[in-house]
């Protein structure tokens, strides 16, 4: 447990002695997000969904905590604070609650534990920031069709003959491009040609809809 | 020299050089509800794409469109 590895089982006794374990079914929650946070958990049996809602009621899965993880740790830090998330059990589960305002004060003497608790939620950032950028470029579509509508800016030639705005460009090269895959470029092409937005031949991409791209370049398509 | 029919010459244009040609006719497309201010395709689409993509009453279109006395930029000529 990464937080206690280096307490002294003087420490541990102390903090277990001052703790209360929790019970949750399936499906219930140990904390509501916007609670105060009296407690912290270090999760001893099943599994816990990390949520939080916006004010529409979207919901969105920060993490999933494992056995022996730490959550809902924000109160020892800050006193005062709110749960940032709802903690509800996958599962029926067991877990460890400590007294935030307890832990804190032993944070306050113990320095070893203050590191130790620093590198438990800068491993958590980098976690977030790793996923925040994959959310980031997360709307492959979007990327795609925003490379298409470049080119043709850049490079596109209209017939005068047929309709549509040739792009001389391979699915090879728009993956690249967009950091994105031929098979992932070669579904979207194929969807968008099904469509009817666009026509694809060999080393050639021919947009007939230039406003069903743009339409799908701003998200407003799926 | 054979002159275009002026109605299918304005059709043809892009919106772009519609745009450049007549600056006022933002307020045109954003009176018809058109997305094309700020379209990066402008460059592509012709006023018939626009009525097409829209379903717009190229009637009324062309009607509203004569306030702003565009100037079609090209006259065809054939021998």
């Amino acid at each position: 447990m990464v937080v206690f590895e280096n307490a002294t089982d003087d420490d541990l006794k102390l903090i277990l002695q001052n703790s209360i374990t929790r019970s949750i079914e399936e499906s219930s929650f140990f904390f509501f997000q916007g609670d105060t946070a009296e407690y912290l958990y270090i999760l001893t049996g099943g599994q816990v969904k990390l949520m939080q809602s916006n004010p529409n009621g979207q919901q969105v899965n920060l993490r999933t905590i494992y056995p022996w993880q730490m959550f809902g740790a924000l109160g020892a830090v800050r006193a005062e604070a709110t749960y940032p998330a709802s903690a509800q059990a996958l599962e029926n589960c067991t877990a460890l609650a400590i007294p935030s305002k307890f832990l804190h004060s032993m944070l306050e003497t113990r320095p070893y534990l203050s590191f130790d608790l620093m590198k438990l939620m800068t491993s958590y950032i980098q976690e977030m920031q790793a996923r925040y950028r994959e959310l980031a470029t997360e709307r492959v579509e979007q990327r795609v069709a925003n490379a298409l509508i470049r080119l043709a800016g850049q490079s596109g030639i209209k017939s005068e003959k047929e309709a549509g705005i040739e792009l001389s460009f391979s699915r090879q090269d728009v993956a690249e491009m967009t950091g994105s895959t031929l098979y992932t470029i070669s579904r979207l092409l194929s969807e968008w040609e099904r469509q009817g937005i666009i026509k694809t031949g060999r080393e050639k991409i021919k947009i007939l809809v230039p406003h069903g791209l743009v339409r799908i370049a701003e998200g407003l398509e799926k | 020299m054979l002159i275009m029919n002026e109605h299918l010459e304005l059709l043809d244009m892009s919106v772009e050089d519609v745009l450049k040609s007549t600056p006022s006719t933002i307020k045109f497309f954003i009176s018809q509800h058109a997305d094309c201010i700020g379209c990066r395709m402008a460059h592509f689409c012709s006023l018939r794409d626009v009525i097409k993509t829209y379903e717009l009453d190229e009637k009324k279109f062309l009607k509203e469109l004569s306030k702003y006395n565009v100037q079609t930029t090209l006259i065809r000529s054939k021998k």
